[in-house]
């Protein structure tokens, strides 16, 4: 049976037997944080191993008193030994550059974060993809898209495509984002489940 | 409950214009993704994008690409626009795809887009930040050229992307 609501001009279906199925679709929202100042780090924890892929939204400021764009870092299942590596490739305005690190501590989303002593109302995004992630088989590859742009001639500022390499067969289990002098209050981090 | 990624509105050019618009864009969604593939008429013009018919000098960014031979950046400030493709777009299609985050907030708009063209031969990738210096939600996005048409065909999509609240 249908409902139209005079209110708000909509209809509802009940999900009683008979009625189609519901779909929710392929894109879940699983969690939200939004950071108060000088938070040192966002974790998503408990995160079911139900979907295909992972993806997370970031719009990001650092709590450093600098105009400088300074690095998101990304870890899984509180690792912090040096099970990761990453490659970049970027541009800061006046050029491109590549670079890439092994046995590294931590992947990057460098230059992601604007600092705090930018204009007010300036954050970097990021969007962090990882495909296969509770695969108990495979390390897990990592892909970020990110930038900041402060309408200034500033080459810590960047736009960077990355790769970046977690050398574990675990699934992912926990997501922990941090950058080096905390967050700035309204950072925002939205995780994602994507169906397969 | 609605599904965590929405088509909000696609516009296919049934004859060639000057312009695409998503107006009203409802405050419902956490972030915004607008997908566009087409063709301009015109050689030498280029694609570009407002929000909220802001003509005004309240874009910037910075850039990265690649045309099949060389690697370079840019960065623009104090621009009246975003661009969305080169000159280069009447015979070979552009793929576009431009995600803004947090459109309703009360922060400065940053955005990461994706445009790529390949032209058998010749092509470019790019990939750029860019900011929209406003604190004001975005209601309408504008997507037109420096010049000419997009031509029938051409298509848009808006998409709403719903956060965990």
């Amino acid at each position: 049976m249908a409902v139209f609501s005079f209110k708000n001009k909509t209809y509802s279906r009940s999900m009683l037997n008979g009625n189609e199925a519901y779909d929710p679709g392929a894109m879940v929202a699983i969690a939200s944080v939004t950071t108060t100042a000088g938070q040192a780090s966002v974790s998503f924890t408990s995160i079911p191993s139900t979907y295909a892929a992972l993806q997370i939204w970031v719009m990001g400021r650092s709590n450093e008193a600098s105009t400088n764009a300074t690095d998101l870092k990304i870890q899984f299942n509180s690792d912090t030994a040096t099970n990761y590596a990453y490659h970049i490739l970027q541009g800061n305005g006046s050029a491109a550059s590549a670079a890439g690190g092994a046995t590294q501590s931590t992947m990057y989303a460098f230059r992601a974060l604007p600092g705090n002593s930018s204009t007010s109302g300036i954050f970097g995004a990021a969007v962090v993809d990882v495909h296969d992630y509770a695969s108990t088989s495979k390390y897990k590859t990592l892909r970020v898209f990110s930038g900041s742009d402060r309408n200034a001639a500033d080459t810590t500022y960047r736009v960077q495509l990355s790769s970046g390499l977690w050398m574990s067969t675990s699934a992912v289990s926990s997501v922990q984002l941090s950058c080096d002098v905390n967050f700035a209050a309204g950072s925002t981090f939205h995780l994602f489940g994507i169906k397969g | 409950m609605p599904s965590t990624m929405t088509p909000i509105a696609t516009t296919t050019l049934s004859s060639a214009a000057s312009s695409i618009t998503f107006s009203s864009i409802p405050a419902t969604y956490t972030h915004l993704r607008v997908v566009f593939t087409g063709l301009g008429d015109t050689s030498g013009n280029a694609g570009r994008m407002t929000v909220n018919s802001d003509t005004g000098t309240n874009y910037s960014r910075t850039q990265l690409l690649g045309d099949g031979a060389t690697a370079y950046s840019n960065a623009s400030t104090n621009s009246a626009f975003i661009g969305l493709t080169t000159g280069n777009f009447v015979t070979y299609p552009w793929f576009v795809n431009v995600d803004i985050f947090n459109y309703t907030g009360s922060t400065y708009k940053t955005m990461l887009l994706s445009f790529s063209s390949d032209r058998n031969g010749l092509g470019d990738v790019v990939r750029s930040v860019n900011l929209w210096r406003s604190t004001s939600a975005i209601t309408s996005i504008q997507l037109t050229t420096s010049g000419g048409n997009y031509t029938a065909g051409s298509t848009a999509t808006l998409f709403g992307i719903k956060a965990a609240s």
